[in-house]
């Protein structure tokens, strides 16, 4: 299966010493990859350098086999994310927002922007200003543009924030539909049950290490729910710390 | 950008895994690429600097020539005495209205001047002496035989044209006018002496200059003006018949066109001659269309080294007159 | 180069969309108006306006490049760098297909044209108003030629803008220090006049030099290259800053 997304050994230090050290994963296509860990642990850093909104110390990321610091515009041209909070120029309504951003993509179809905003049900509000929008609808406007260019690979940072139950079943089922037609999935969250219902693999971040890759079938055959996996990869981590400090002195 | 060397280490959660790395290659990092790219930016920004540099002194060069214009008159301003010949002629539409000369003496230092001012209107000429001397001002008309005299107060307070403009005025002045200066061109001559010119028209005349000239221009075919103005000065004794002055009354689109002026500098610093013409254009009443040219040349010499002359008073009829100067100090010009 | 004029099409949709754009475009249209009729009503002779600067055209313009393009710049270059940063638009842009470089460029062409909009709307509409009065028509080449020389200048200033809004994190304090900056550098003429010949600031009424019987073709050129440094270095250097910015 082809690489998606290959991170190798990114690291970005802040001031406050926190930041990411050494992360390196890949993602495959149609894969629901899942970011889970402490707030603070450095998953929307991750997210953030992946995207090219912040430059790492060390480290390359390819998006289909593009870097992208060296192919930036191609790289970027496969993604489609929400970083953080979702954003919109508030003084335009969603369909305009929506307008701005299909320019960049130069054969997408007239008709892809009320089918986006359909598929959020965001249709019956696509010409009212986002102004007025609750913090559910910004969500929903937050994925219909990450969606808009039919991407191959979708960062999604907290999408469920906002959300109600029936909100989030219908976005998790949305994840599932597009992830089945091979589209790659990068999704943080510090909600485990929720991505438990959707992932097929999870990277588990502590204090800005990556310290487990798992797929899904390693806790469910374990007997294990995600969230006891996910626990006992962190508590695993402190005695593993020694050793992974071995492994990265002899990879430098 | 690929570099040889040895394989990458892949490490995922803490395990190495076996390298995926085709045969020895590394990938040019993010960091040497972003340092290119901070190198060429710097250099780009470097090659502004040194742009900047050259032509700002290059600027300054030419203000230079400016400069050296305002210190040449600065220093004929401030000389302790000097002579000069003034010849002026004002014409409307290429026909002579009014002309005249001007020959005078000035010595600060003995506050001592004398002057012969002779003025034209077409059909008479008429000639003004004035002296300055023994801290009085005497006045004489060619229409009359009487000397009027008049106490004169010292030069600081009647020093109306001449007087020193405060040097934060000169700056306002200079920074209203604005670029006007790079327009202006100084040239040495190869005996030590500068020509500075400064030719201006249509739009670059500022707004403040076109504004006083054209109030100036209206006013002037005023006859009433001339007659209120010449009596004042002491031309016009009341009940002497008054000047027939042709200049035309402008009413409309008055306009300062051109101001040209030349001067010489001297090999001292100082200026030899000015001269100015100066083209205002309008339209009078009756819809005509006229172009007022005023033409002026100074001479300056005598530096350091004139005496003004002196006149005699013994025997002669002499009237004396109230100071409407002094009365009224600085306001009054 | 798709990505460029996307995002161009986009920053002059943002800048149109802000209603001090729409003024400043509607300030170029009527000020000549309504300066004409008032010089009318006023009955001030007609002359005498013109005599102002010598015509209608120059006299707005002098107005608009002393100080009204240079605000609009000011704040436009203030919103679509440190404003954008301020509301977390910024990310709109970073995280869509198009390099930093070209985002950067987009932005700055997008002010520039703004900045030639207005500079024609006003000689439009001064050229028509003085020729509705019946002032004179003649000088119209002059006039056009002192408009599109003021661009360069306008140009320069408005990049020194867009670099200083690089250092702010919000809209406001970039603004306000542009316009404390911009006001020192124009009474620095009055303090150290031999410095002004090197500011940018001090070259607003640079069309002089262009119209008329014009200046010495070395005076032309020293000062042409004084702002083209100006304008590759703000540039240049605006871009560093703005390539660097971590969200």
């Amino acid at each position: 299966m082809n690489s998606v997304l290959e991170v190798e050994g990114i690291t970005k230090l802040f001031r406050n010493h926190r930041g990411v050290k050494d992360v390196s994963f890949t993602a495959s296509e149609g894969e629901v990859f899942g970011f889970i860990g402490p707030n603070g642990a450095g998953k929307t850093t991750v997210l953030k350098i992946i995207t090219g909104l912040i430059r790492p110390d060390r480290g390359n990321v390819r998006i289909m086999g593009h870097d992208i610091v060296e192919r930036f515009e191609q790289a970027v041209s496969h993604t489609g994310c929400i970083i953080e909070t979702p954003e919109a120029y508030e003084y335009m309504s969603a369909r305009d927002n929506l307008k701005l951003s299909a320019r960049f993509y130069k054969d997408l179809p007239a008709s892809r922007i009320d089918e986006v905003l359909e598929k959020v049900g965001l249709k019956p509000y696509r010409n009212e200003r986002v102004r007025g929008f609750s913090l559910g609808m910004k969500q929903r406007l937050g994925l219909a543009s990450a969606l808009l260019s039919a991407p191959r690979l979708v960062l999604l940072d907290e999408p469920t924030n906002g959300l109600d139950i029936e909100g989030m079943a219908d976005f998790r089922s949305t994840v599932r539909q597009l992830a089945d037609q091979g589209i790659t999935f990068l999704i943080s969250s510090h909600l485990v049950h929720d991505l438990s219902l959707i992932a097929d693999r999870v990277g588990v971040m502590r204090e800005g290490h990556l310290i487990s890759l798992g797929r899904e079938d390693e806790w469910n055959g374990a007997g294990m729910s995600l969230e006891q996996y996910v626990t006992f990869k962190l508590l695993e981590s402190k005695e593993g710390e020694h050793d992974a400090q071995l492994i990265r002195q002899s990879a430098e | 950008m690929v570099i040889r060397g040895p394989g990458r280490v892949r490490s995922e959660g803490g395990r190495q895994l076996p390298s995926r790395d085709p045969g020895f290659l590394i990938h040019e990092t993010m960091e040497d690429m972003m340092r290119k790219k901070w190198l060429s930016a710097g250099a780009v920004v470097g090659l502004g600097a040194v742009m900047l540099l050259t032509s700002g002194y290059s600027v300054m060069a030419n203000t230079s020539g400016y400069e050296a214009y305002k210190s040449a008159f600065t220093h004929t301003k401030g000389a302790d005495s000097m002579a000069s010949h003034i010849v002026w002629s004002l014409s409307d539409n290429g026909t002579k209205v009014l002309s005249g000369t001007a020959d005078m003496k000035v010595n600060h230092a003995k506050q001592a001047m004398s002057m012969t001012a002779v003025v034209d209107d077409g059909t008479r000429t008429h000639t003004m002496q004035t002296y300055r001397q023994d801290g009085k001002m005497i006045l004489k008309s060619s229409d009359s035989e009487v000397y009027r005299v008049m106490d004169q107060a010292p030069e600081w307070q009647h020093d109306g044209k001449t007087a020193q403009m405060p040097q934060a005025a000169e700056q306002v002045m200079e920074a209203l006018v604005g670029n006007i200066k790079d327009l202006a061109t100084v040239e040495t001559g190869s005996d030590g002496t500068k020509e500075a010119e400064l030719h201006l028209s249509g739009s670059q005349i500022p707004a403040v200059v076109n504004a006083v000239g054209s109030l100036i221009a209206s006013k002037a075919g005023s006859a009433d003006g001339w007659n209120h103005g010449a009596a004042v000065q002491g031309h016009l004794p009341a009940g002497h018949s008054e000047w027939k002055v042709n200049l035309p009354k402008l009413t409309d689109e008055i306009k300062v066109e051109q101001i040209d002026l030349d001067a010489k500098i001297g090999k001292n610093a100082a200026l030899e001659n000015q001269s100015a013409e100066i083209l205002v254009t309008g339209k009078d009443a009756a819809g005509a269309a006229h172009v007022l040219t005023l033409q002026l040349n100074a001479g300056f010499s005598g530096y350091d080294a004139t005496t003004p002359d002196r006149v005699d008073l013994a025997g002669k009829q002499t009237e004396k007159v109230d100071n409407r100067w002094e009365r009224n100090g600085w306001n009054r010009h | 180069m798709h990505s460029l004029y996307a995002n161009l099409l986009n920053e002059t949709e943002k800048l149109w969309r802000q209603r001090r754009t729409k003024g400043f475009l509607l300030l170029a249209l009527i000020l000549p108006v309504v300066t004409v009729l008032l010089s009318s009503l006023l009955k001030m002779r007609a002359g005498m306006l013109f005599g102002l600067e010598g015509s209608l055209p120059v006299a707005m313009l002098h107005l608009f490049t002393f100080a009204i393009i240079p605000l609009y710049m000011a704040a436009a270059a203030a919103h679509s760098f440190a404003g954008e940063m301020a509301a977390r638009t910024m990310k709109l842009v970073l995280l869509r297909p198009v390099t930093r470089a070209r985002a950067y460029a987009s932005k700055v062409i997008a002010i520039a044209v703004f900045a030639a909009l207005c500079l024609g709307v006003l000689w439009i509409a001064s050229t028509v108003s003085a020729w509705a009065v019946g002032g004179p028509a003649g000088g119209m080449a002059d006039s056009l030629k002192a408009y599109a020389a003021s661009f360069v200048p306008m140009m320069a200033i408005g990049l020194v803008c867009v670099f200083i809004a690089q250092l702010f994190s919000s809209g406001t304090s970039a603004l306000m220090t542009i316009v404390l900056i911009y006001a020192a550098a124009k009474a620095l003429p009055l303090l150290l006049p031999q410095l002004s010949a090197w500011s940018v600031f001090s070259y607003t009424r640079w069309d002089v030099l262009w119209t008329g019987s014009g200046a010495p073709a070395g005076t032309l050129l020293n000062t042409f290259l004084l702002l083209l440094s100006y304008i590759i270095m703000a540039y240049a250097a605006g871009l560093m800053m703005f390539a660097r910015k971590q969200l």
